[in-house]
């Protein structure tokens, strides 16, 4: 997006600059209420890198990667020295891609995390769906049940959402588990009893 | 910044997806997050203060829609409730409910009003655009990028008139138009958002909303076949349902045909593949129901009691159990499809219209 772009949502018409950072106003088009705010970045446009240094002295550091280029800074993570080709400044630090590449798959720093799997949703969702369907349902629970028990001890420890969320999903889940082995425990003992008086 | 966990605190406004999750705008120390849950999996999607260009909103008219149909709707079953009710005298079980039928309809009514007009806010950066679903209301909204503004114009710095109106030329290195603004924060590695090429084959998204949309055709045929089977001779019920079974059968592969084009996201792809999964079981089951009411030993009194062998209570079951399976998956599909399809507008790539643009490529961005 650039000033070129700045177009009315709704009807695609040009809008002018009066309505940028203007509040709720009409489209002097198509009178839909819209807002515009806009901030400097607009105006920088995307920033080209900057080109690496070629190494011109001999026996001067040269990048791990690129050797005939020239040393920038080193990594932050492993330590290696980079040109400006390779280096990449994000939330601070300045990190080489192998090290960028295996803190994401790594998940060890919050800001690079993408995705997270929510165990505890899954668990709780086995302990709940056999019940709303409970009238057809019910002989899953014998699945359900060890799956839930499975889940919660396997993933108990396992990175949660990035954003806060209660702890209490997993708890419940587990007594859900519960009660459902408590339950076919009460239907073996009645038939073992209607069976052997 | 630290590699502790960030701390992160709820912004106003949600888009709850039925059956799927929802959407949630999360503010961290420098960026606001948009979480997405996908049934058990959760994405991140990050603009952080220093990269976000723009935002804009524009009020919509689906509010206003949604509710004309419900108020429309529940007026117009509520009378025929209260007719039905009042027919042979006062009935108060009857009218009892006719006041519950019609609250079904007019509570989410009065819901929708109380929550106001409704919009739709997208974030720009220099690489692509975003639409804030979570950002559905008008007054929310607001509130939001009330919230918002000073933050990153504390990043970056004000955007005067006269910077606007000179343009970019006004900033020489792209920066002088922004005083508070540093280095690009991935300084060497940005480089310039690859222009989108034009594919021959793309794909709009029609044919999946169409299965999808089929799919949840098969709630009304379960709840005929459950509600009307002693006035619907057992023929219609079949020709129906075998009809249905094709389409979804011929739609869902066209889908995965589809698919192999690429383009869609991890959850259209899934619900896809759940569909087909959930035709062959269909499939499965009129099969063993033919099966068993052919060449079973009460074949002849099928159309009399209904499935002898399996009993009555198999054959509700399995409607039951289609309905709520046609519902989760026509709903939800048709939802992931229209998000995806928000998200190509939303980037700038009509999905309906493929055009090829002068020199084989399509405008990038745009907003």
């Amino acid at each position: 997006m650039d000033t070129e772009h700045l177009i009315c949502p709704a009807c695609r018409a040009r809008l002018g600059t009066g309505h940028v950072n203007a509040g709720l106003a009409a489209c002097p088009s198509c009178d839909t209420s819209l807002r515009v705010d806009a901030f400097p970045a607009l105006l920088r446009g995307t920033a080209r890198g900057r080109e690496p240094e070629p190494v011109v002295v001999d026996g001067e550091s040269s990048c791990y990667y690129h050797p005939h280029y020239k040393v920038e800074a080193p990594c932050d993570e492993c330590g290696r020295f980079l040109c400006a080709l390779c280096g990449i400044d994000i939330c601070g630090k300045h990190l080489c891609p192998a090290c960028l590449a295996s803190a994401q798959a790594g998940e060890r720093h919050p800001w690079l995390v993408t995705r997270r799997v929510l165990y505890d949703g899954m668990a709780l969702a086995l302990g709940f769906a056999p019940l709303l369907l409970f009238l057809f349902c019910w002989p899953v629970t014998l699945i359900t049940a060890p799956l839930i028990v499975f889940l919660c001890v396997r993933y108990w420890n396992a990175p949660k959402s990035v954003v806060p969320r209660g702890r209490w999903r997993m708890p419940l889940a587990l007594l859900l588990a519960g009660a459902q082995f408590v339950a076919w425990a009460g239907v073996a003992a009645v038939m073992l009893f209607a069976l052997f008086g | 910044m630290s590699d502790d966990a960030i701390v992160y605190r709820q912004l106003r406004g949600r888009c709850v997806r039925p059956f799927i999750g929802q959407h949630r705008l999360w503010l961290g120390p420098d960026h606001v997050l948009l979480a997405s849950d996908c049934w058990f999996t959760q994405s991140y999607r990050r603009f952080y203060f220093s990269d976000i260009q723009a935002f804009t909103l524009h009020r919509t008219d689906l509010g206003k829609a949604f509710n004309a149909v419900l108020a429309t709707v529940g007026a117009g079953l509520s009378l025929v409730a209260v007719a039905v009710a009042l027919a042979g005298g006062p009935n108060l079980p009857a009218l009892a409910a006719a006041a519950l039928f019609a609250l079904l309809f007019f509570l989410p009514l009065m819901l929708n009003i109380a929550a106001g007009p409704t919009c739709r806010c997208s974030v720009h950066t220099a690489t692509h655009t975003e639409l804030l679903l979570p950002l559905g209301r008008l007054r929310t909204a607001q509130q939001v990028l009330d919230l918002l503004r000073p933050l990153i114009e504390g990043v970056q710095g004000v955007l005067t008139a006269e910077a606007l109106a000179a343009g970019p030329a006004a900033a020489p290195g792209g920066d002088a138009a922004a005083p508070g603004a540093g280095a690009p924060r991935t300084g060497p590695l940005r480089v310039d958002a690859p222009a989108a090429t034009w594919h021959p084959t793309r794909v709009t998204g029609r044919i999946h909303q169409a299965l999808f949309l089929t799919v949840l055709c098969d709630v009304p045929i379960c709840l005929m076949d459950l509600y009307l089977r002693d006035i619907m001779p057992p023929a219609v019920s079949m020709v129906i349902n075998m009809i249905w079974l094709l389409a979804v059968v011929a739609l869902t592969f066209v889908a995965l045909v589809q698919l192999q084009h690429g383009g869609f996201n991890d959850a259209v792809q899934t619900v896809t593949w759940l569909s087909l999964a959930y035709a062959l079981a269909c499939v499965a089951v009129v099969y063993v129901l033919q099966i068993q009411s052919s060449f079973g030993p009460f074949s002849g009194a099928y159309e009399e009691v209904g499935p002898p062998l399996l009993g009555d209570g198999f054959y509700v079951g399995v409607n039951v159990v289609a309905v709520v399976l046609s519902a989760a998956l026509g709903i939800s599909g048709l939802i992931l499809v229209r998000d995806w399809r928000r998200g190509l507008l939303a980037s700038g790539e009509e999905p309906a219209q493929p055009a090829p643009p002068p020199g084989g490529d399509d405008g990038a961005g745009g907003m």
